[in-house]
């Protein structure tokens, strides 16, 4: 009977969700996905040296209200290989579901040179997630300072539509600080209403 | 066959009709059926409660997301690597250290949070903001426990329940059907400081600090450091939590963030 209970809940939040949900999608007042990602400055990351030195740091912005935007997140942390290596791994999203526990199955649809376009899923009790994300790497500029530069843009599903924006600065050949900035409309995640639909 | 049916009239859960049949089977079994239908777009306090906080939980999600990628980005990279995560005991709570003037251009962007970890242990989460309010407004919020209060776990209302030498004794809940948790707080003021202990419910033994500090006559600094486990609160919450224990660390700061949040708003009125 609590399994029932738990679920008849689950379902009405998520039904109350989507609903709020439905409302914000009468009228959207932007893309989550053109608002700029400034993220945080190379001068300004030397300013957080010392707690970068204890864990991650979080920017959590500001909005405009009035124009119904979304905060952008920016979240920077050392990691303790080199800025190549982790690259590499980021830009393998197809190896996601093996070290992240909310990503289930990854598949690629299409790939280019600098390009891929996959859908992701993530089933955790009664939710049971999906979406598609385009992957974009940048080549990075000449300079051993340069930060690689990869976009994964949340084209659409159930986590709604948003850009992450991933730097990766070289700090040493043993070391590199991660920054990823990110705004993601969930608001537009309608989850229930789409899987009512079907 | 008996046959019983339960009307929800009005409510939390909505309108609806539960029919409850037992058909006998033999002298000792029967076949039970339920059927239902419960219109939970009714559910009203539930669509208010996310409506309000339709933003926040925007704002906490995209938060847990991104740390949650970011810390598995960093230990399957590392792990590659062939580096051991760091343990160690947990570290008692300090109060952070931070150069002012290397954070002045990103408090006019926003609130800042410091992780302090060990490995995948996280010992403390700091928050910093600046409230365009003067110091004395935005103490006069922080002193109000039934508005601090329930700006302390968001969604939920505090009560005072009693206010003796300096220490105020306060309960919260959130009164979300099913899903609520409860519990007391003490809160404590001393020189700058507010202390305030988790002693019973949900969160016990959590425990949140704050300082304010005038930036001018009309700005004040709030500086919050605080440990606490949601892993104690909601069965969905838990759900969540024991599926990607990296979305507690940004939950943790998500409720921080909240918190300075609503002192700006209420400050502000």
């Amino acid at each position: 009977m609590s399994h029932l209970i738990r679920l008849v809940t689950a379902l009405a939040v998520f039904l109350a969700a989507a609903q709020v949900q439905a409302e914000s999608r009468k009228a959207p007042a932007y893309d989550a996905r053109r608002d700029r990602l400034e993220g945080i400055s190379k001068v300004e990351l030397a300013g957080l040296a010392p707690q970068l030195d204890q864990g991650p740091v979080a920017l959590v912005e500001f909005a405009n209200m009035d124009a119904d935007q979304l905060p952008a997140i920016n979240v920077a942390m050392r990691v303790g290989v080199s800025a190549d290596q982790l690259t590499k791994l980021i830009a393998d999203p197809g190896n996601y579901p093996k070290f992240m526990p909310t990503v289930d199955s990854v598949e690629v649809l299409a790939r280019s040179d600098n390009a891929i376009v996959y859908e992701w899923s993530f089933d955790l009790a009664v939710l049971h997630l999906r979406g598609r994300n385009t992957m974009t790497i940048y080549k990075t500029a000449p300079g051993k300072d340069s930060a690689s530069r990869i976009t994964i843009d949340s084209d659409e599903g159930d986590m709604g539509r948003g850009r992450f924006s991933i730097r990766v600065y070289p700090q040493s050949p043993k070391s590199s600080l991660l920054l990823v900035s990110m705004r993601l409309d969930l608001r537009e995640a309608n989850y229930v209403a789409h899987h009512d639909r079907q | 066959m008996s046959r019983i049916t339960i009307d929800s009239d009005e409510g939390d859960m909505g309108r609806g009709r539960f029919s409850i049949r037992v058909y006998p089977q033999s002298p000792k079994s029967s076949l039970l059926l339920v059927s239902m239908r419960l219109d939970l777009r009714e559910a009203n306090y539930v669509a208010r409660q996310m409506a309000k906080a339709a933003r926040s939980i925007n704002r906490s999600a995209n938060l847990s997301l991104t740390l949650s990628m970011a810390l598995h980005l960093r230990q399957e990279a590392e792990r590659r690597a062939g580096i051991a995560q760091p343990k160690g005991p947990l570290r008692g709570l300090d109060k952070p250290a931070f150069d002012l003037r290397a954070l002045a251009s990103m408090l006019s962007r926003g609130d800042l949070l410091f992780f302090n970890m060990t490995g995948d242990q996280l010992n403390q989460v700091s928050v910093v903001g600046a409230i365009d309010q003067p110091l004395e407004k935005v103490q006069a919020t922080t002193r109000d426990a039934n508005s601090f209060g329930s700006a302390l776990v968001p969604g939920s209302e505090a009560k005072v329940v009693s206010q003796a030498d300096g220490i105020t004794l306060f309960d919260w809940s959130i009164n979300l059907p099913l899903v609520g948790v409860s519990g007391r707080m003490r809160m404590k003021e001393n020189d700058k400081q507010l202390a305030i202990d988790a002693t019973s419910g949900a969160l016990k033994g959590g425990r949140w600090l704050f300082e304010l500090a005038p930036l001018g006559p009309k700005v004040t600094l709030v500086t919050g450091w605080a440990r606490f486990d949601f892993s104690n609160s909601t069965w969905l919450l838990e759900k969540i939590l024991n599926a990607d224990p990296y979305f507690g660390v940004g939950m943790t700061g998500a409720s921080e963030v909240m918190l300075v949040r609503a002192l700006r708003s209420r400050s502000a009125k």
